[in-house]
């Protein structure tokens, strides 16, 4: 166990302080206590397993890119939620707009089961294992972008209603209730689409 | 009187535990009488029961080593005039003070300048014979930080002055068993499938 004479805890605003001052190797901290976190976001976000590994490293780039912009007042990770979000939700657009231009019509809101393939599905099975979970997460990406959001930062990363505010910009009551809507959203969708009749 | 609309409303604070025991009441007392906002609450049970088990994927293997990878090659810092400036100026600076130190001790003091921060390490090994510290600080050297045995606990302990800045280190129990603090806050791996220690020396 370590202490000094002066308390110093490992917090992640003093680690940017230190990548800020030359420190580059001190950002390996950061990547080390939030890849797991984030690329599981983002991978249930999408269901696409390289697509998670893509966007991660993204996230960490622009992090490190805008680093001098983060507020060490504020939660380093409801900041670094914010930076995979906004990766997240533009990579949708991105997607979308790329398949209108293709397909020129009209697709529906959100079908990230079609952009992780089949083949991907097979990755999806092996790293889930679980059936049933496997099938709420699709259900859950077949969400619009802001219900998929709430619920992912609430349920699978943990975050408070503060913290998610604080990562949306938005208020508490306003966050309360989109997990709500998201969440009857979600038990619609996953109802229809994968219980069995009557189930 | 509550409507089934009012209701919706009220269950998510209901399902967190939020709900003051009057308010508990009125609702409970509404789902009662309602089946359908009973059935409403009973999936959102079930619902939240899955979410919260669904279990975390591993990251691939060496996701992190690509990221780090794939940073800039530049490092933050001072801007490129002010280093040459810092390099240009501190080591005069530096030759000022020391001479300076001489005149008026007549002995030169340049660890002075340096701001060496004293951090007290312990790890609780009882069974050890001999435990040393290891680190970036002492080039990762079991012999130069050796650790006194403190009592007869089998607490180990040594203090060390370290520069301000990231620095990882480990400890070596009996001269050949390399281990982690673990009482540290982070570990990082150490490129031989063992993890080091990370303590961080704020300036």
């Amino acid at each position: 166990m370590a202490t000094t004479a002066e308390k110093t805890p490992l917090e992640d605003a003093q680690v940017v302080r230190q990548v800020l001052r030359g420190r580059r190797d001190a950002f390996s901290v950061l990547v080390e206590r939030y890849q797991k976190p984030i690329f599981n976001f983002v991978y249930r976000f999408y269901g696409n397993y390289e697509l998670a590994q893509e966007l991660t490293q993204e996230t960490f780039l622009r992090c490190y890119q805008f680093l001098k912009s983060y507020d060490p007042e504020r939660k380093f990770s409801t900041w670094l939620y914010k930076v995979a979000k906004n990766l997240c939700v533009d990579e949708l657009k991105r997607q979308r707009s790329a398949r209108e231009v293709r397909l020129d019509d009209a697709l529906p809101a959100i079908d990230a089961r079609d952009v992780a393939g089949a083949v991907d599905r097979n990755q999806q099975v092996q790293c889930i294992r679980r059936e049933e979970d496997f099938r709420l997460l699709e259900a859950l990406q077949e969400l619009p972008p802001a219900a998929r959001t709430v619920l992912l930062l609430h349920y699978f990363q943990g975050l408070s209603y503060q913290e998610i505010g604080e990562t949306l910009g938005l208020p508490v009551s306003t966050i309360k209730i989109r997990i709500f809507r998201a969440k009857k959203l979600l038990l619609d969708k996953w109802r229809e689409t994968f219980l069995p009749p009557g189930g | 009187m509550l409507f089934c609309e009012d209701v919706e409303l009220m269950l998510q604070d209901y399902l967190d535990g939020y709900l003051l025991p009057s308010q508990r009441e009125v609702l409970e007392g509404h789902m009662r009488g309602c089946r359908s906002c009973r059935a409403l609450l009973g999936s959102l049970t079930r619902l939240d029961g899955r979410l919260e088990g669904i279990g975390d994927v591993e990251v691939p293997e060496g996701l992190s080593r690509s990221i780090l990878a794939a940073l800039p090659a530049q490092a933050y810092g001072p801007s490129p005039l002010r280093r040459w400036l810092i390099a240009g100026l501190a080591p005069a600076l530096a030759f000022v003070l020391v001479a300076a130190g001489f005149l008026f001790t007549g002995r030169f003091a340049l660890h002075n300048l340096v701001a060496d921060r004293v951090v007290d390490l312990f790890i609780s090994a009882p069974q050890a014979a001999s435990v040393a510290v290891v680190g970036d600080f002492n080039s990762w050297d079991p012999r130069r930080t050796r650790m006194i045995r403190s009592n007869h606990e089998g607490r180990w302990t040594a203090r060390l002055k370290l520069p301000p800045g990231v620095h990882q280190y480990g400890f070596v129990i009996d001269g050949s068993t390399w281990v982690p603090d673990p009482g540290a806050k982070t570990t990082l791996a150490d490129g031989f499938g063992g993890r080091n220690s990370v303590i961080i020396i704020d300036s």
